[in-house]
């Protein structure tokens, strides 16, 4: 666990007013007609050697957010530093250099690896890429990653469909700590797992961390997989950040109303709280055309005027906790 | 729960011939479905909750499926006995569908309209005018705004929740007497999942369909069924009220799925996920003796040798674990 007295060192990543919008083309001409605006002004910091969650409903901008710090997506607008360096500057060569320090782990452990390479290439890959090229060195490399991630020395030779899903989420685990990261994004990384699983693969990334000081930006829509694991936790909503705090400040006293809910619709394994609960309405308006004001004013149902004409700021409502809501707490 | 039941399964085993090899999905497999009653069926991959959704449909292609056994009574009637062309009218009117993506469970080149209309039209005599009608009773029944409207509406112009509403719509406009829900919100966002539960549970009440609710989602089935069977490896290994599963488990794998899932607000931060070892197991390769006996942190010698047998507890759960029998 990392101790928030670090706030006066560098983080790890910050982002300045990161703005991305994907264009839509039409007419004969091909001009923009509209945007996505999947990621809008988001200013975030990630610390090291902590875990910060990232929740949110499909369509809220989580993974873009995830791909923009990996540079797999250019921004539209804002800053991206990483260890105090302006990334967006990065020429070819060093932007090479730097995907040493931070990898992905995927959602779906069947299409993200290469069906027809064996674990011993997909697991080297990166480190050939990054120089190794002494084949008895890479394996040896392979062969110990293997045996951290806990699989045995003779699958090293196997091909990913003779692994179970769990097994083949433990490679890509593998693949991604090839280069000794100190970033990984987790992007629904245990999602796509049966629950027996799940655990399993919980329990190996938060041990992975301690042994070797990782960060983690845990993007995932279930909430108490997020809960469980993350220091801080963002919660998203249409491209904004509506709500940043500490794990156990956010689900104990959740201030923004989207946050409310979300928690609220999350099923509990429990019969003696059935339909105890407040069911949000209506649906999560397209990224295309968002609202105006408050981009949660057509659910909200605390709603008033100057939502609908104006964009609430984060504010400080309780320690290290913002939420973007203009009459919050309730 | 008096009433006799309207699905009443025995020892059904649904098999599979692949590659020279017999895969038993479903391997005696029972419970039954009383009017009104929400049973859940929970498990992992390949445990063969769709399977048995699949059989109760007449769904099973044969080959390589084949029924190796059992009976399924629907209404006094076994519907494995019966004729395809009676089965037919059965399906999708008595008994209907709902499966989990709604992007891919309705046809994009029709109107939601035309294909809630297709289930009347097969099933009933009806004027054009007559279905319509009914479309936009079935529409406002599951709470699509302006139904006059979106009838007409393509499944790409609606939203994900929208679209598993006009689903559940096609599903009830036949009145049926039973449902088969197999995971109906996975595909949804939580606030959605949410409502359509709701609704759900809300249509029950005002139709008294009995819910043959399929997930892997503890949490989902925690808020809608009365009873759960939970399967592993195509055998039933408990079934319960939902109050005694989850509040006292019995079979370690309940246990161990249970105890496995971070909860909201309940489990803490220091300690380590309780896991169970090992992977799901592949059909092609089950332990001999009890099918979880290699994951099974109480497992013993009797466990690896011999199928344990279900057994009824004093509270009427069924347990197939040698630790009850």
């Amino acid at each position: 666990m990392p101790s928030y007295d670090e706030k006066t060192s560098t983080p790890l990543v910050r982002l300045k007013n990161v703005v991305k919008h994907f264009p839509i083309t039409g007419g004969i001409f091909l001009r923009q007609i509209a945007a996505v605006q999947a990621v809008d002004d988001v200013t975030l910091d990630i610390w090291p050697g902590e875990t910060l969650g990232l929740v949110g409903e499909s369509g809220c901008g989580k993974s873009t957010l995830g791909r923009l710090i990996l540079r797999l997506e250019e921004p539209t607008t804002g800053e991206i530093l990483f260890n105090g360096e302006n990334i967006l500057r990065y020429n070819k060569e060093k932007l090479r250099q730097l995907r040493r320090e931070m990898q992905i782990i995927f959602q779906d452990p069947f299409s993200s690896l290469n069906p027809r390479k064996s674990v011993a290439h997909i697991v080297g890959e990166p480190l050939y890429v990054h120089g190794i090229t002494d084949r008895r060195e890479r394996e040896a490399r392979v062969l110990k990653l293997l045996e951290v991630v806990g699989l045995k020395k003779e699958q090293m030779r196997r091909y990913p469909h003779q692994f179970s899903g769990g097994q083949r989420q433990r490679i890509g685990v593998a693949r991604a700590l090839a280069l000794n990261p100190k970033l990984i994004i987790c992007d629904e990384a245990v999602s796509a797992l049966d629950v027996s699983i799940q655990a399993q693969v919980i329990n190996l990334l938060r041990d992975l961390q301690q042994k070797f000081g990782l960060t983690y930006l845990f993007i995932s829509h279930n909430l108490s997989v997020v809960e469980y694991i993350s220091d801080r936790v963002g919660v998203m909503y249409l491209g904004k950040i509506v709500e940043l705090a500490p794990s156990e400040s956010l689900y104990i006293n959740p201030i923004h109303p989207y946050t409310k809910a979300l928690l609220e619709a999350a099923p509990v394994p429990d019969p003696s709280q059935r339909g105890k609960r407040f069911v949000l309405l209506g649906d999560v308006p397209s990224p295309i055309d968002p609202p105006r004001g408050c981009r949660f004013h057509t659910r909200c149902p605390h709603v008033k005027e100057i939502c609908r004409a104006e964009e609430p700021p984060l504010r400080e409502l309780l320690t290290d906790h913002v939420a973007a809501c203009f009459f919050a707490p309730f | 729960m008096l009433e006799r039941p309207l699905l009443e399964m025995r020892n059904l085993k649904t098999y599979f011939k692949v590659r020279g090899n017999i895969l038993k999905a479903v391997d005696d497999v029972s419970f039954t479905l009383a009017p009104g009653e929400t049973l859940g069926l929970v498990g992992e991959s390949g445990c063969g909750k769709s399977v048995t959704a699949a059989t109760i449909m007449g769904l099973i292609p044969i080959p390589p499926g084949m029924i190796a056994g059992g009976e399924i009574y629907f209404n006094g009637v076994d519907l494995l006995k019966l004729p395809e062309s009676r089965m037919r009218k059965i399906r999708g009117c008595d008994i209907s569908m709902i499966f989990q993506e709604p992007m891919t469970s309705l046809n994009p080149v029709f109107t939601v309209g035309d294909q809630v209309g297709e289930v009347i039209e097969l099933h009933e005599k009806l004027s054009r005018s007559e279905i319509r009608r009914r479309i936009i009773d079935a529409f406002r029944l599951v709470g699509i705004p302006a139904p006059e409207k979106r009838l007409d509406d393509y499944p790409h112009q609606m939203s994900g929740g929208m679209r598993q509403r006009v689903m559940i719509a096609m599903a009830l406009a036949c009145n049926p007497r039973m449902m088969i829900a197999d995971e109906p919100t996975t595909a949804l966002d939580v606030t959605i999942q949410a409502q359509i539960l709701e609704l759900m549970n809300d249509l029950k009440r005002k139709t008294g369909t009995a819910i043959l609710f399929i997930t892997h989602d503890l949490g989902v089935i925690a808020e809608m069924a009365q009873k759960v069977a939970v399967m592993y490896a195509g055998k039933v290994m408990e079934l319960a009220t939902a109050a005694d599963l989850y509040t006292e488990p019995k079979h370690p794998y309940t246990v161990g799925l249970l105890s496995s899932i971070p909860v909201l607000g309940k489990t803490s931060k220091k300690q380590r996920l309780s896991t169970i070892r090992g992977v799901v197991p592949s059909l092609f390769s089950l332990p001999p003796g009890c099918l979880f006996s290699d994951r099974c942190p109480e497992t013993r010698e009797i466990c690896q040798n011999e199928d344990p047998p279900m057994t009824t507890l004093a509270d009427k759960r069924l347990v197939r674990c040698f630790n009850y029998a």
